[in-house]
């Protein structure tokens, strides 16, 4: 089992420093001196940790804003992570610097949101697709380089013709630019893949293909897949297994159905009451509210993440920041009071 | 820190720029001439004796070494000591005192009208984007913008001054038919433009139209008054072409003075005026645009809010700010422009003096007019930031 | 293998030239500008050939090589005096008159022609290439060189550009050198980079974050590759607009140079055929001729590079052209 482990990534942490301006600078050294420096740093990503085997898809959701972006970047060192380990088939990755990247990069590749802002608008389809392969020099001969990508949009669905190879990203729609953006990942063959929210700006008659098409890709290339999202309803389409991130941090960790079926954490709890309901017979928690704002990754609260807005939050939330603990093997949870809430729960139901 | 910090900022940068200006100026001629004397108090020059350029090299330290004498020149610049024309015989500071009214007259009328003028154009047009009166505003604007300003001064010297002077040329018109002729194709051009196929149907008058052409026919009344003031006895439309006053006009009382000052300042600010109209107008009407293409503004006028309201009440206000700044910030071409009209109208101001300076070799005067053109730039920029910042503290993240 | 890429490459770039040709030829007053500008460069690259005379030399006086008499000038025509100097009119055997000292002023057009424009190119290609070279790598460097280069060029931008023009133009004067037509160029340039520096370098700045380059760099994208394959390219456009709008100053700032004397007495520009007329006076004696057709000419090189400004924009910004 743990040879299949693609990618593992331990107490992961990215911190956003504020840039300071000059004034602000002055105003340190000169009227706040001795005092403790005004420090800020947006936190980004805070202790995260999972593992992706091959042909797994794991899910990452959470609210806008939760760093799953950055979770994303990290993992295929697009940002430099501030702690943390990344092992990438057994190799920590995290330290390694441009140079050694490189050699990875034909291994990791990324999907990203918007299909309008992730092609240059001044390369055809054929160069965009064989940007990676021209870039780690996979192939000695051009024709090569043609043959794979005719090959990778057939994968994907789209057509090879030599017209379609030189048309501009201003001339496709959306979707086949998303398929081209699906493409370009999938002509290095790599055995991992971020996925970017890849379908969120799509229209949502054509996001199905897009999904199904990467589902397949994914089985048949036995990639471990990163799939980000703040829908849950993607989520429990596309992944085998999920990851809720509240500010910064994964607060609830299992299988698709046993997080979603039978959430523990508060913050899930919520999460899932809010997603309209397709089956009208299916019984449900009744709605759960989250109360107040959401809180910036600026200034963390105290203790639990979670509990200014909580609404199981007691007195001892406020001290400890809980870790994920184990409510069975393959399902974690990040709330230190996470049996009585679900108690609770039931009580209520009961009544 | 706030709008305080964001004005300290502008005024220290305002600061380091003129200090700039004065290491360059102070640069530029040592580099090319070894020997400063040579520059600045220069052997068998026609108006200089051999004690005065004793006295200028000690006071300017020309025979010290170049750091000492930046020294020396920072301190006499900052005791307001510009230096000594020799060309004139007198204090550099003193002439520029005597010039500058005649510059700010000028400057300063053709900027408040051509802002006042420029931003109600631009803002009509660009409420009528798209329509024939905006293509023909963009067309004229271009041709205009591509024609040296100076050519437009000597165009207008040729046809207004030279040759409609009285003296000079039987090519006259009388004022008064000068301006109905005026008024009448203003009328025409108001009745060609109505709705209507027949003349018929075209010359429906209603109140609004009355009195639209009632105001065209009054302003030409009230032109042909004000303009018989300049006529000289004769009721010939021409305007000085050089000087700012004619000699000896004095005699005849101020407000003789006063009306020959204002005849001979006119041309030269109908040509910066019209440069001004453009460039604000086509700035205005840009930044309408902007505005109204903005989503809240669009709701407004499809609620069915008066038109009038959104474009004058809400729209005009948001458009003009960015048009505040721009005189703070062109100040510094507009200053450029004066110094071409100010050599074709012979007026008598800094632009002319820098001008004849730099044509007599006057180095301490070229020196001394570019310090003082700079710093009134500068402090132009920084007074229009500091009221756009008091307006819209947005600017101050930008 | 080589080849043929190349080969594709070329049809490829072919291909997207004629349609940016197809686009361009939709506007109206783009050709226009396009058709102005090319019969005036055909015109000052012909001028040797167009002309009986040479450039105006040092001592050189084109009217006593063709050997007339002047004619004093008796059809009225209206706004002109009748009173004339030595000029020669129009009507005479030189179709645009001479200057007082007898130069030929249909010659001087197609010579001040060439001046002018070539300053205007040269400047306008440096101005641009500079403010790329500076912007760009300003953008990419960041740090305390792009907030250095920041404040120097806000510093060339916020001095009022005219006098300082003429100070420098003058500077030659004190050797006893004249402003040649390279230094003027030069000057120009010195004084507008910054304008093209600032608007390449905040391009630059935002195509740096978008996510494309983030895309190139996940496929193992260096740098220069990055700067050379997705940042320039999408910068050209505004490079050349940006050309022609500095081309367009260039002429004017040339022309305002020029009319004020600055210029190269070896290679008139049109500005100093109008400084000509100044200094002679010509208008206030009626030579019309020696004012009209340089600044016409002049008008009409800035129009061109304003209507090809106007189109090139039209396409760069879709957005424009629906208004
Ligand atoms: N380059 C950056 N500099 C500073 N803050 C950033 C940067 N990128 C992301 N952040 C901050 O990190 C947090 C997480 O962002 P992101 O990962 O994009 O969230 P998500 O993708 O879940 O919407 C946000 O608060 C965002 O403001
Ligand atoms: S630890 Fe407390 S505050 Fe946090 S989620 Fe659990 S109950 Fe809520
Ligand atoms: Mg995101």
């Amino acid at each position: 089992m743990n040879q299949d482990v693609i990618i593992e990534v331990t107490n992961l942490v990215k911190h956003f420093p504020l840039k300071k301006s000059l004034t602000q600078t002055l105003r340190e050294q000169f009227f706040y001196r001795g005092k403790e420096p005004i420090d800020l740093k947006v936190h980004a990503v805070d202790k995260v940790s999972f593992k992706i085997s091959a042909g797994e898809t794991f899910g990452l959701v959470g609210e806008s804003g939760c760093g799953k972006t950055t979770v994303g970047l990290l993992l295929l060192k697009l940002i430099e992570p501030t702690s943390g380990v990344i092992n990438f088939r057994n190799e920590d990755i995290s330290q390694l610097s441009e140079g050694e990247i490189k050699t990875k990069r034909k291994e990791m590749q990324i999907i990203f949101q918007n299909p309008y802002e992730s092609l240059s608008p001044r390369f055809s389809v054929l160069d965009t697709i064989a940007e990676p392969l021209r870039l780690l020099k996979i192939y000695n001969s051009e024709d090569e380089v043609v043959e794979r990508v005719k090959e990778t949009l057939k994968s994907v669905g789209l057509p090879q013709t030599e017209d379609f190879l030189d048309r501009y990203p201003h001339e496709l729609s959306g979707g086949m630019r998303q398929r081209v953006g699906v493409a370009r990942a999938y002509t290095l063959n790599p055995s991992f893949i971020v996925a970017d929210e890849p379908v969120s700006m799509l229209d949502v008659s054509i996001r199905v293909g897009v999904l199904r098409i990467m589902k397949d890709l994914v089985k048949k290339f036995q990639t471990a897949f990163l799939f980000i999202t703040h829908d849950l309803a993607l989520a429990r389409y596309m992944c085998d297994r999920i990851g809720v991130m509240y500010l910064g941090r994964i607060v609830e960790l299992g299988k698709t159905e046993d997080v979603i079926n039978n959430p523990l954490h508060p913050y899930t709890k919520a999460l899932i009451s809010a997603v309209p309901d397709p089956d009208p017979e299916a019984t449900r928690t009744e709605e759960i509210p989250i109360v107040g704002e959401i809180p910036s990754g600026l200034i963390l609260p105290q203790g639990c993440r979670f509990n200014p807005r909580c609404i199981y939050a007691e007195e001892k939330c406020k001290e400890t920041d809980p870790d994920l603990l184990e409510a069975d093997p393959t399902h974690l949870v990040a709330c230190i009071r996470f049996k009585e809430v679900n108690n609770l729960v039931k009580e209520g139901e009961v009544e | 820190m706030g709008t305080l910090g964001f004005i300290g900022k502008r005024i220290l940068f305002a600061a380091f720029a003129f200090f700039v200006a004065l290491t360059f100026v102070f640069l530029l001629y040592r580099a090319i001439e070894n020997d400063p004397v040579n520059v600045f108090a220069p052997a068998g020059h026609h108006g200089i004796t051999d004690e005065q350029k004793e006295v200028l090299i000690k006071k300017w330290g020309l025979d010290k070494s170049i750091p000492e004498q930046f020294i020396i020149y920072l301190s006499n610049i900052f005791r307001g000591d510009l230096g000594y024309s020799f060309e004139h015989g007198r204090p550099v500071s003193d002439l520029i005192l005597e010039r500058l009214p005649w510059t700010l007259l000028i400057l300063g009328t053709s900027t408040i009208l051509s802002t006042i003028i420029g931003v109600l154009i631009g803002a009509y047009i660009g409420w009528r984007r798209a329509s024939k009166l905006d293509a023909t505003f963009v067309t004229s604007s271009l041709i205009l913008n591509a024609t040296p300003l100076f050519f437009t001064g000597i165009f207008f010297i040729y046809f207004l001054g030279y040759q409609a002077h009285p003296e000079k040329n039987d090519w006259k018109i009388p004022y008064p038919i000068f301006y109905s002729l005026v008024v009448l194709v203003i009328i025409f051009i108001l009745i060609y433009r109505r709705k209507g196929k027949t003349f018929k149907e075209k010359m429906q008058f209603d109140r609004s139209f009355s009195s639209k052409i009632g105001l065209v026919v009054l302003l030409g009344l009230i032109l042909t008054l004000i303009s018989l003031n300049f006529s000289d006895g004769d009721l010939h439309l021409w305007f000085p072409i050089s000087g700012g006053k004619t000699p000896g006009i004095e005699d005849q009382g101020s407000i003789a003075t006063l009306q020959n000052i204002f005849h001979h300042a006119l041309l030269p600010i109908l040509v910066l005026t019209i440069y001004g109209v453009l460039a604000y107008g086509w700035f205005m009407r840009g930044n309408i645009i902007g505005v109204l293409t903005e989503d809240y503004v669009q709701t407004a006028i499809s609620k069915g809010l008066d038109e009038n309201e959104v474009l004058y009440g809400h729209c005009m206000r948001n458009a003009m700010l960015p048009v505040v700044t721009d005189i703070g910030m062109s100040f510094g071409s507009i200053i450029g422009g004066s110094i071409l009209v100010e050599q074709i109208f012979s007026y008598p101001g800094t632009g002319d003096l820098i001008y004849t300076a730099l044509l007599n070799s006057d180095y301490n005067l070229v020196q001394g007019s570019f310090i003082i053109i700079t710093a009134l730039t500068l402090l132009g920029l920084v007074i229009a930031e500091v009221l756009y910042s008091v307006i819209d503290p947005r600017v101050q993240r930008s | 293998m080589y080849k043929l890429q190349s080969n594709k490459t070329l049809q490829r770039r072919w291909k997207t030239w004629k349609k940016f040709w197809t686009v361009y030829k939709s506007n109206r007053l783009g050709v226009i500008g396009i058709v102005i500008l090319v019969i005036l460069i055909v015109l000052a690259i012909t001028a040797d050939g167009l002309t009986p005379y040479g450039p105006p030399g040092p001592d050189e006086i084109n009217l006593q090589e063709s050997g007339m008499d002047p004619r004093v000038w008796t059809i009225p025509i209206p706004f002109t005096t009748i009173e004339l100097g030595p000029f020669w009119n129009p009507f005479s055997d030189h179709p645009f008159g001479t200057t007082e000292l007898g130069f030929d002023v249909y010659t001087l057009l197609f010579f001040g022609l060439r001046v002018s424009l070539a300053v205007a190119f040269i400047s306008g290609i440096f101005v641009v290439l500079l403010g790329t070279i500076i912007g760009v790598s300003s953008a990419y460097v960041g740090g305390k060189v792009d907030a250095v280069i920041m404040r120097i060029s806000e510093v060339i931008l916020v001095i009022p550009p005219l006098p300082l023009l003429l100070m420098l133009a003058s500077v030659p004067e004190i050797g006893g050198g004249t402003t040649t037509w390279e230094l003027t160029a030069i000057l120009i340039v010195a004084i507008y980079w910054p304008v093209s520096a600032r608007l390449i370098r905040g391009q630059a700045l935002s195509l740096k974050e978008r996510t494309f380059v983030l895309s190139a760099k996940a496929a193992g994208a260096s740098t220069p590759y990055i700067i050379f394959k997705h940042i320039l390219p999408n910068v050209f456009p505004l490079m050349i607009t940006m050309m022609i709008t500095a081309m367009r100053q260039a002429i004017l700032f040339e022309a305002f140079l020029a009319y004020l004397g600055f210029s190269d007495p070896l290679n008139w520009s049109l500005g100093f055929i109008l400084n000509t007329a100044q200094a002679e006076a010509a208008f206030t004696r009626g030579a019309w001729w020696l004012m009209f057709p340089p600044a016409i000419l002049i008008a009409l090189i800035g129009i061109s590079f304003a209507f090809i400004g106007i189109a090139l924009d039209a396409i760069v910004n879709p957005r424009l052209r629906k208004r």
